[in-house]
C-alpha cells in the first residue's frame, strides 16, 4: 500500500469540508477520486501533502506519517495541487530547479528524459510566462514526476485543455503509470477520462466518501434494461403493477416516451420479457447495458444529497 | 539552505517590481540635487547664524555631504516602503500566485522554507541598500566633487556637537556604517512585514500592515507624553544611526539600538516562523 488516509477530517469554521474520510491506494494503480464541486477533492488531497492540517485523522505515504515524517514521506511523493503555478519570469528549467529542490547530473538526466518524454525538450528555456495552458499543465507533470517518484497526484490534469491537449495528457499519464509502475491519484470532473485512465475509484460527497472501489467490481450489479414495445404506456402499467404486487426489483429512469429505461437491482430481464409477452405485447427490443461511471457516479452523489 | 536562499534571490530578482525603488531613488537624487542647488546658500546663512562657525562653510558643499543628506530619506522613507514590499509578498504573494503549494509540497519543512526567505530578505535587502549607498556617493562625487575634509551636520539629532570636521575617509567610513545599521535596521521591519505575510493571503494586505505599523511608531514618537516608550519604537530605532557622526561614537548607544532591533528581528521572525507553520496553504 502507498498510500494510506484514516479518518480524516478539516473544518473550516462551521463547514465540515472532508468528514471522517478513509481510503486506500495500492502500489501500481491509478485512483480517481471524483466529486461534485465543493465536495472537498481539494481539501483531502491538501491533506495527503501536508498542504493542511487535518483536524482529526492521519496520512501515511510509504509508511511515512505525512505530518510527522513530512520529509521522508514528501520524498516519495510527486504533486500538483489545482493549478500548477509557476513563477511566469523565470525560464521552465528555473522552475524546475527551484520548485523539485533537484540537483546534480543524475537530475539533468533526469530531465532530459522527462522533458523528452512529455514532449517540452524544446521549451525548457523559454519564460513560463510565454507558456500556453497546455504547455503549463505538461511543465506541472513534468514536476510532478521528476523527483523520482513512486506515487503521483494530478489534480485536474487536464483542465482547460482542448480535445488534443486532453487526449495527450491522457496518454502520457496511462503510459507513465505502464512503463515505471508508478502509482497515480487523479482528479477529474471529466468521468469518461476517469473511467478510462483509472482502475479504482472514490467518490466524495459534501466531504464524505460515499464509495470506492475499482471500477469493475462497481459497475458489475449495476445494470439497467432499455425496452422497446408496440405499446409502451401498456407495458409501464404492466411493469409498475408488477414491482407493486409481485416485488420485482425495477425501477423506471429516463422519461419512457419512446423506450422505457429500467434500473434493475437484480437480473430479471427474463421476467420482463416474458411479463410483456403473456399479456399480449409484442417486444421489439429488450437490452441489458451496464451503466457508465457518469450515470454511476449521479445516481451516488443524488441519493446522498437526499439523505 | 544556501542554495534554497539563493533560489528566493532569483525570484526576487524576477520580479520586476522590486526595481521601483531604484527608479524612485533616482528621481529622489536629482530632486534633491535641484533642491540643494536652489537652497544651498539659504540652509547655510541659516546655520552660520545658528552656530556662528569662523569658516566659509560652502567650500564643503560637496558631493559627499550631498550623499549624506540623501541618506537617511533614502533609507527611512523609500527603503521602509520598498523591503515591506518584498517581506510583503513573500508568503502572501506566493499564496495568491499558487506556487507555494508546489514549493511546499516537495521534501522541506516549513521552517527551513521561511529560514531561507528570511535570510534571503536580508541579503536582497543588504545588496540594495549597498547599492543605493553606492549611487548616492557616486552620483554627489560626480554632480559635486569632493573636498577632503569634511564637514558634517548632525542637526535634529540633539546629540549635542552639531557641525564637526573630518576627513574624507572618516566620513566615508561612517556613511557605510550608517548604510549598515540602517539595513540591519531595515531588516526589524521587514520581519514585521514578514510575519504579516504569514497571516494574510494577499501581498497588499500583508504590506499595507507593516507600512501602517511603521508610520503609527513615527507619529506615537512625536507625541509629547510618549517620551517612556519613545526609545523602543522602531521609527526611532530606524532612525538611530546620528550617534555615527559624533566626534566620539558613543558606541553603548548604538549597540543598545542594535541589540533591541535585533530582539525585533528575533521575535518577529519567530512568530513568522510559528504562524507559518500553523497555517493552512489553501
Amino acid at each position: 500500500m502507498i498510500l494510506s488516509c484514516e479518518n480524516l477530517s478539516k473544518r473550516f469554521g462551521k463547514k465540515l469540508a472532508v468528514d471522517n474520510a478513509s481510503f486506500e491506494v495500492d502500489s501500481g494503480d491509478i485512483l480517481g477520486l471524483i466529486g461534485p464541486n465543493g465536495a472537498g477533492k481539494s481539501t483531502l488531497l491538501k491533506m495527503i501533502v501536508g498542504l493542511i492540517w487535518p483536524n482529526s485523522g492521519s496520512v501515511n505515504i510509504c509508511g511515512y506519517d505525512v505530518y510527522q515524517q513530512h520529509r521522508l514521506a514528501m520524498a516519495n511523493l510527486g504533486a500538483i495541487i489545482e493549478w500548477p503555478a509557476f513563477h511566469d519570469e523565470l525560464t521552465a528549467r528555473t522552475n524546475l530547479k527551484i520548485l523539485s529542490g533537484g540537483r546534480g547530473k543524475e537530475y539533468q538526466q533526469k530531465l532530459e528524459n522527462i522533458a523528452d518524454f512529455i514532449d517540452i525538450k524544446g521549451y525548457l528555456n523559454q519564460k513560463v510566462g510565454t507558456f500556453s495552458t497546455g504547455m503549463k499543465q505538461r511543465l506541472g507533470i513534468a514536476l510532478a514526476l521528476l523527483p523520482d517518484s513512486k506515487f503521483i497526484i494530478l489534480d485536474e490534469p487536464t483542465n482547460g485543455l482542448d480535445p488534443g491537449g486532453i487526449i495527450e495528457i491522457r496518454s502520457i499519464i496511462r503510459e507513465y503509470n505502464r512503463q515505471f509502475g508508478t502509482t497515480i491519484l487523479i482528479t477529474s470532473h471529466m468521468l469518461g477520462e476517469i473511467e478510462n485512465i483509472c482502475s479504482k475509484v472514490v467518490i466524495i460527497n459534501e466531504g464524505r466518501i460515499i464509495t470506492s472501489g475499482s471500477i469493475s467490481e462497481l459497475l458489475e450489479n449495476e445494470t439497467c434494461i432499455e425496452v422497446i414495445s408496440d405499446k409502451i404506456p401498456e407495458s409501464i402499467k404492466l411493469l409498475q403493477a408488477a414491482k407493486d404486487k409481485e416485488a420485482l426489483p425495477i425501477n423506471f429512469i429516463g422519461d419512457c416516451r419512446d423506450k422505457i429505461q429500467i434500473e434493475v437491482a437484480a437480473p430479471c430481464a427474463g421476467e420482463i420479457n416474458a411479463l410483456l409477452v403473456t399479456n399480449g405485447i409484442m417486444v421489439k427490443s429488450l437490452v441489458t447495458k451496464r451503466k457508465n461511471l457518469e450515470s454511476f457516479f449521479m445516481e451516488k452523489t443524488n441519493s446522498e444529497s437526499k439523505s | 539552505m544556501i542554495r534554497e536562499i539563493w533560489f528566493e534571490i532569483i525570484k526576487f530578482k524576477s520580479q520586476k517590481k522590486n526595481y521601483v525603488v531604484l527608479a524612485g531613488h533616482i528621481l529622489f537624487l536629482a530632486l534633491c540635487y535641484i533642491a540643494f542647488q536652489t537652497s544651498k546658500l539659504h540652509f547655510l546663512s541659516r546655520n552660520l547664524k545658528k552656530n556662528e562657525f569662523p569658516i566659509d562653510l560652502v567650500e564643503y558643499m560637496d558631493g559627499l555631504f550631498f550623499s549624506r543628506a540623501g541618506l537617511v530619506p533614502t533609507f527611512l522613507v523609500l527603503m521602509p516602503i520598498f523591503i515591506c514590499t518584498l517581506a510583503g509578498g513573500v508568503i502572501a504573494g506566493e499564496i495568491q500566485q499558487g506556487s507555494l503549494k508546489l514549493y511546499a509540497s516537495r521534501p522541506r519543512s516549513r521552517t527551513s522554507i521561511m529560514l531561507s526567505k528570511i535570510f534571503a530578505i536580508y541579503s536582497f535587502n543588504f545588496i540594495f541598500c549597498a547599492y543605493l549607498a553606492i549611487v548616492g556617493l557616486l552620483v554627489g562625487i560626480v554632480l559635486l566633487g569632493y573636498n577632503p575634509t569634511q564637514l558634517v551636520f548632525s542637526t535634529g539629532f540633539k546629540l549635542g556637537n552639531e557641525i564637526t570636521l573630518m576627513s574624507a575617509s572618516e566620513s566615508l567610513l561612517r556613511y557605510f556604517a550608517t548604510a549598515f545599521y540602517c539595513s540591519f535596521s531595515l531588516m526589524a521591519l521587514g520581519s514585521v512585514a514578514l510575519f504579516f505575510s504569514t497571516l494574510f493571503n494577499k501581498p497588499t494586505g500583508a504590506t499595507i500592515a507593516a507600512i501602517t505599523i511603521y508610520f503609527v511608531c513615527f507619529i506615537v514618537a512625536k507625541l509629547p507624553f510618549a517620551t517612556e516608550i519613545r526609545p523602543y519604537l522602531l521609527s526611532n530605532l530606524m532612525n538611530g544611526c546620528g550617534p555615527l557622526w559624533l566626534p566620539d561614537i558613543p558606541w553603548y548607544m548604538l549597540a543598545k539600538n542594535m541589540g533591541i532591533l535585533a530582539l525585533y528581528i528575533c521575535g518577529f521572525s519567530s512568530l513568522a516562523i510559528c504562524s507559518f507553520n500553523l497555517k493552512d496553504i489553501k
